[in-house]
C-alpha cells in the first residue's frame, strides 16, 4: 500500500507542478486591439427636459427639483463675487491680486463646506480680469500671475454645471487652490501651469476630448471635436433613456461597436458595461438602439482609423 | 511544495492572474475545503488503483505458477510440505488449508468420510472469503469517490458561483470582466471533482472485475481440490 502512496502522491506532485507551470497560461481570446474612440453622450439639456416632463407624468419628483435648485444656485453665487472682482482690479495692478488671493487659501482649509463657493466666485473672474490687464501693461509677469488663477477654475467649472457634481466641485477646489499657491511661489511654475492650462482649454468644450487627447496618434488623424460632437449629436437624436430612473449611474451604459467605411454600424454594437439595476438592460437596449438607428454616420474617410471602432459611453450625468 | 514553489507562484501571480494558484487562492474557504478534499481523494485513489494493480498482477502471476506446479505431478504430500510453511499465494493457502485439514483429520483417524468433506468444503469456503476480502479491501472507496466527487465538485461550484454572484450585486457591475473570473474559480471545483472521479470510476469497474476473475478462479480450485480429496477419501475408506 505504500509504494501505492507515495507513487500516487508522487504523480500528483509533478501534475500540480506542470499544471502550475508547464500548462500554457490561458491565453486572452484574440480581439483585434483597435483602440476605440471613446465618445461621452451627456445630454444634459434633454436630462432637465426629461426631467420636467415627468413631473407631471411620473410620481418620482424629488430628483428634478435637487437638480433644479442646484442650476439655479450656480448662478446665484456668481453674481455675488462679482463686485469684490473690480476691487482687486481697481486697487493694484500687481501687488493686490496676490494678497487678495492668499487669504482665500486659509479660509477654505479650515471650513470644507465653503470651498466650493471661492471657485464660483472666481468663475466670472475671467471676465473682467482681461479687462484690467492691459490697463498695466508695463508688468507682464504679474499680470501673468493674476490671470492664471482664474484660468483654471472656469475650465474646471463647466463640468461643474452639470446636476448632482457638488462633490466633484469640491474636489476640484482643493487642486485649483494649490495651483494658486504654486503661482505665488514661482514664475516658472505659473508659465508651466499656464501652458497646461491652455492645452486643456482644448478639453474644456468637452470631457471627451480629454479622453481622445490619451490615444497617441498622430495628430493629423485625430478626430476633431468638431467631428466628435457631430457623431455626437447624431447618435443623442435616437436615444431614449428608461422611464423612471433615478440616480444616473443606473442609467450609464458603454457599448462598442464597429463602423464600415461608409458610415454603416458594422454587425451588433455589443455592451461593454451596464449598471446592474431595473433599468440597466433597458438604458443598455436603448442605447445599442440609438446606435443602430442612427446610421449611417458622417464621418471623414481619411480618419477611418479612427472611427473605425467606435466606445461610446451613454450617460444623462456625465 | 517546496519553498522554491511557493516563491515562483508568488512571482507569477500578478503577471497570470487567471492561473491555477491564483484560482485557487481566490476562492472561498468552502470551494478551498472541497477542493483540497477532492485532491486528497484523487490521491488516495490513485494510491489504490496502483496499489490494487500490482496486487491483483502478483496474485495472477502466483496464480498461474501454483496451478503448474500443481498440475505438474507432483505428490499433494511434496508440496504440501514445501508450501505448509509459508503459503505464498492466494491459492497455494487455499491448498495449504485444505491439505492441513485433511492430514489432521487423518492422523487423528477420523471415521466418517462424510464429514471429512464437509470439513474440509468449509476450510475452503473459508479461505476463499478471506482471500476474496482481502482482493476487494479499499475497492469500495473507488466506488464512492467515483459516485461522490462530482457531487462534492458540483457544490463546490455551486457555493463559488453563489459567492461570485454576490460580489456582482455588491460591484452592480455585471460586465463579464466582472463575472468571469469567479466563475472560472468555481468551475474549477467541478473539474477537480471530475479529475477524481473518473478515474476513480473506470478503476473500480476494472478492478472489481479483475478481482471477480480471480476469486472464480479460487472458487475453480477449490472446487476442483475438494473433488480429488473426496476421491481420496472414497478410496482410502
Amino acid at each position: 500500500m505504500r509504494a501505492g502512496l507515495i507513487t500516487s502522491v508522487l504523480a500528483h506532485l509533478v501534475l500540480i507542478l506542470w499544471g502550475l507551470f508547464g500548462l500554457p497560461d490561458t491565453k486572452p481570446f484574440d480581439s483585434t486591439m483597435v483602440e476605440a474612440l471613446p465618445v461621452d453622450i451627456v445630454p444634459i439639456s434633454e436630462l432637465t427636459s426629461l426631467q420636467k416632463g415627468k413631473k407631471t407624468a411620473d410620481p418620482k419628483k424629488p430628483p428634478a427639483p435637487e437638480q433644479t435648485k442646484k442650476a439655479a444656485e450656480q448662478p446665484t453665487p456668481a453674481p455675488t463675487p462679482a463686485p469684490p472682482k473690480p476691487t482687486p482690479a481697481a486697487p493694484a495692478p500687481s501687488a493686490p491680486p496676490p494678497p487678495a488671493e492668499q487669504p482665500k487659501p486659509p479660509e477654505p482649509t479650515p471650513e470644507p463646506p465653503k470651498t466650493p463657493e471661492p471657485p464660483k466666485a472666481e468663475t466670472p473672474a475671467p471676465a473682467p480680469d482681461p479687462a484690467p490687464a492691459p490697463e498695466p501693461t508695463p508688468e507682464p509677469p504679474k499680470q501673468a500671475e493674476a490671470p492664471p488663477p482664474p484660468a483654471p477654475k472656469p475650465r474646471s467649472k463647466p463640468p461643474a454645471p452639470k446636476p448632482t457634481q457638488t462633490a466633484k466641485t469640491d474636489t476640484n477646489t482643493p487642486s485649483q487652490l494649490k495651483s494658486t499657491a504654486q503661482s505665488k511661489f514661482d514664475a516658472d511654475q505659473i508659465k508651466a501651469l499656464l501652458d497646461k492650462q491652455k492645452s486643456a482649454g482644448g478639453a474644456q468644450s468637452d470631457q471627451a476630448a480629454g479622453f481622445g487627447a490619451d490615444e497617441a496618434r498622430n495628430p493629423t488623424q485625430m478626430m476633431t471635436q468638431s467631428e466628435l460632437d457631430a457623431l455626437r449629436a447624431q447618435v443623442q437624436r435616437c436615444w431614449n433613456l428608461p422611464v423612471g430612473w433615478t440616480n444616473p449611474a443606473e442609467v450609464t451604459v458603454t457599448i462598442r461597436f464597429k463602423l464600415n467605411q461608409d458610415g454603416t454600424v458594422n454587425g451588433i454594437p455589443s455592451i461593454e458595461q451596464y449598471p446592474a439595476s431595473q433599468y440597466g438592460t433597458v438604458a443598455a437596449e436603448g442605447a445599442v438602439r440609438a446606435v443602430l438607428q442612427c446610421g449611417p454616420y458622417q464621418l471623414p474617410l481619411e480618419k477611418y482609423d479612427q472611427w473605425s471602432e467606435v466606445q461610446m459611453r451613454f450617460s444623462p450625468q456625465g | 511544495m517546496n519553498p522554491a514553489d511557493v516563491g515562483q507562484a508568488a512571482l507569477d501571480a500578478p503577471v497570470a492572474s487567471l492561473s491555477l494558484i491564483t484560482l485557487f487562492l481566490q476562492a472561498h474557504i468552502i470551494v478551498k475545503i472541497v477542493m483540497l478534499g477532492l485532491g486528497f481523494a484523487s490521491i488516495w485513489s490513485w494510491a489504490i488503483i496502483i496499489d490494487k494493480t500490482l496486487l491483483y498482477a502478483r496474485i495472477r502471476r502466483q496464480i498461474d505458477r501454483f496451478e503448474k506446479v500443481f498440475w505438474s505431478g507432483q505428490s499433494l504430500e511434496e508440496l504440501y510440505r514445501s508450501l505448509s510453511s509459508r503459503p505464498a499465494s492466494a491459492m497455494a493457502a487455499l491448498f495449504v488449508a485444505a491439505m492441513r485439514e485433511w492430514k489432521r483429520s487423518f492422523e487423528s483417524g477420523a471415521r466418517s468420510p462424510i464429514g471429512l468433506q464437509m470439513r474440509i468444503d468449509r476450510v475452503l469456503d473459508v479461505t476463499i472469503q478471506r482471500e476474496s476480502e482481502r482482493l476487494e479491501n479499499r475497492l469500495l472507496f473507488l466506488a464512492t469517490v467515483g459516485a461522490a466527487g462530482p457531487f462534492i465538485g458540483l457544490f463546490g461550484t455551486v457555493w463559488g458561483i453563489m459567492t461570485a454572484f454576490q460580489g456582482i450585486a455588491a460591484s452592480k457591475n455585471t460586465s463579464l470582466a466582472v463575472v468571469a473570473p469567479g466563475i472560472a474559480e468555481a468551475l474549477m471545483a467541478t473539474a477537480l471533482g471530475l479529475i477524481a472521479a473518473i478515474p476513480a470510476v473506470i478503476a473500480y469497474n476494472k478492478l472489481s472485475s479483475s478481482a471477480g476473475k480471480i476469486t472464480s478462479r479460487l472458487e475453480g480450485f477449490a472446487d476442483e481440490f475438494s473433488a480429488i480429496l473426496s476421491r481420496q477419501i472414497d478410496e482410502r475408506s
